[in-house]
C-alpha cells in the first residue's frame, strides 16, 4: 500500500447514532403493537416499563453496523442497520418475517452459542425500553418514523389474516 | 412500498439515491422541463404523475391511463397449496430484482433461484419444519407493494408463483436439497451453514429491500 493509500478505518458510533438505532428499535415495537410481548422479559424500570439491553457494533463498516437485542414476541435477533440522510436509523429485515434461517438477518439462536456470547461481549451495551401502555402520540410518531425508515407503517397495514393473499386487481 | 422510477424499493432514500446515481433522476428533471411547454403539463391525480396534452383532438389525453394498462396483474393462485407455497417464495425472494447489464439472462438465474426456493420451502413444509421457511402472511412491505401496483413487486409476486407451480408440480433443480439461505454479513451466517459447501449459487442479484437488506447484491445459496 502506498503512502497515498489509507486503509479505510470503520467509522466509530457516535452517541447520537447509538441513539438513533435505539429509538428505531423502539419505533419499530411501537409501530409493529409488540409492546405487550415485552411483560415480564426484562427488568421493570418503572411501572409498566420494560428495560432491556441491546448489543451494539461499536463501529460502522461501510456505514453499516449491527445489533443484538430482544425482538418479541420472535425472540432475540442480529440485524444489520444503517442511517438515512436525516439520520435515522434503519433496522434492516421486515419483523413480520419472523427472522428464519434464511434470511440476512436472522435469530440469535441460529447461530453459533460462542460466536453471540462473543459479540455480546466486545460490543457496546445500550439499553432500551418498551412501556407497556404507550401514549397514542408515542405510537403515532413512531409510525411516522418508520414511514420515512422504511417507506410504511405496519400500523396502517391490513391485519396478517389479510395478508394471506395478494389484494385484487 | 415506494416506487422510484417504475422501480420497488421498500427504503424510498435508499431508491432515490440508487435510481439518482443512475442518471435517471436527470433524464427525469430534464423530460420533465421539456414537456413544461404550452401544449402539456404535468399534474398529480391519486399520487402518479399525469402527462396532460392539450393538443389532442379530444383536448386531453391522460398518459397515466395508458401506463395502468401497461402495468402486469397480479395473478391469483389456484389452490391453497399454490397460495401458501407462493406467500412464502415472495417473502423470501420479493426484494430481489435482475441486476447489470444481462438483465435478461439474470431474471432468468433469479427464476431458479426462486424455483429453488419454492422447492425447498414444500420440502420443509413435508416434513414439519415450516416454521425453518418464511412465514406464509405478505409480510407488511411487501404487501405494500402489490397494493401500490408496483409494477416490479407484482413481477416478484408472478415469478413466485410460477417458480410455486413449478415446486408443485414436482420439479427437482435442487436434487432433493434440504436448506437454502440468502446472503448474509460475516457474524450472522447460521451455525448450521458454516464450513459447507452450497450445490448450487443463484445470483448475484440487486436487493433493493432497504428493510431487507443495503448489500446492493445478493446471492441465494442451496444446500444439500
Amino acid at each position: 500500500m502506498g503512502f497515498t493509500q489509507k486503509a479505510a478505518v470503520p467509522a466509530t458510533l457516535s452517541r447520537v447514532q447509538i441513539q438513533a438505532v435505539i429509538l428505531a428499535v423502539e419505533d419499530e415495537v411501537y409501530d409493529f403493537s409488540y409492546q405487550k410481548e415485552f411483560y415480564e422479559v426484562g427488568r421493570e424500570a418503572g411501572p409498566g416499563v420494560t428495560r432491556l439491553p441491546l448489543y451494539i457494533q461499536p463501529r460502522l463498516k461501510d456505514g453499516e453496523g449491527a445489533v443484538i437485542y430482544k425482538l418479541m414476541p420472535h425472540g432475540e435477533v442480529i440485524r444489520n442497520f444503517h442511517f438515512n440522510k436525516d439520520g435515522l436509523a434503519i433496522l434492516e429485515g421486515a419483523p413480520d418475517s419472523g427472522f428464519p434461517p434464511t434470511h440476512p438477518n436472522i435469530l440469535t439462536l441460529y447461530m453459533d452459542d460462542d460466536e453471540v456470547c462473543r459479540l455480546k461481549h466486545e460490543w457496546e451495551r445500550e439499553y432500551f425500553e418498551i412501556l407497556d401502555a404507550p401514549a397514542a402520540e408515542r405510537v403515532s410518531e413512531a409510525g411516522e418514523r418508520q414511514k420515512k425508515r422504511v417507506g410504511y407503517s405496519a400500523r396502517e397495514a391490513p391485519p396478517k389474516d389479510m395478508r394471506k393473499s395478494p389484494p385484487r386487481n | 412500498m415506494p416506487d422510484v422510477n417504475g422501480k420497488f424499493y421498500m427504503n424510498p432514500a435508499y431508491g432515490r439515491a440508487v435510481e439518482g446515481s443512475r442518471g435517471h433522476k436527470v433524464a427525469l428533471d430534464k423530460s420533465a422541463r421539456q414537456l413544461s411547454t404550452k401544449d402539456a403539463h404535468w399534474v398529480t391525480i391519486d399520487g402518479h404523475h399525469v402527462l396532460i396534452q392539450e393538443s389532442q383532438s379530444d383536448g386531453l389525453q391522460q398518459k397515466h391511463h395508458q401506463d395502468k394498462q401497461k402495468r402486469p396483474a397480479i395473478e391469483l393462485p389456484t389452490s391453497n397449496d399454490e397460495r401458501r407455497l407462493t406467500v412464502i417464495v415472495f417473502n423470501e425472494t420479493g426484494g430481489l430484482t435482475p441486476l447489470g447489464s444481462s438483465e435478461k439472462r439474470n431474471a432468468a438465474d433469479l427464476h431458479a433461484a426462486r424455483v429453488a426456493a419454492a422447492e425447498i420451502s414444500k420440502r420443509a413444509i413435508e416434513s414439519g419444519h415450516d416454521d425453518r421457511v418464511a412465514p406464509d402472511e405478505i409480510q407488511t412491505g411487501l404487501w405494500q407493494g402489490l397494493h401500490d401496483k408496483n409494477p416490479v413487486a407484482i413481477d416478484a409476486w408472478n415469478d413466485s408463483l410460477s417458480a410455486a407451480r413449478s415446486a408443485l408440480a414436482g420439479s427437482n433443480t435442487t436434487k432433493q436439497a434440504t436448506h437454502f439461505r440468502l446472503d448474509a454479513k460475516a457474524g450472522t451466517i447460521p451455525r448450521w451453514a458454516q464450513g459447507r459447501q452450497p450445490s448450487q449459487t443463484f445470483g448475484p442479484f440487486q436487493n433493493a429491500g432497504g428493510g431487507d437488506a443495503r448489500t446492493p447484491t445478493t446471492r441465494v445459496y442451496v444446500y444439500p
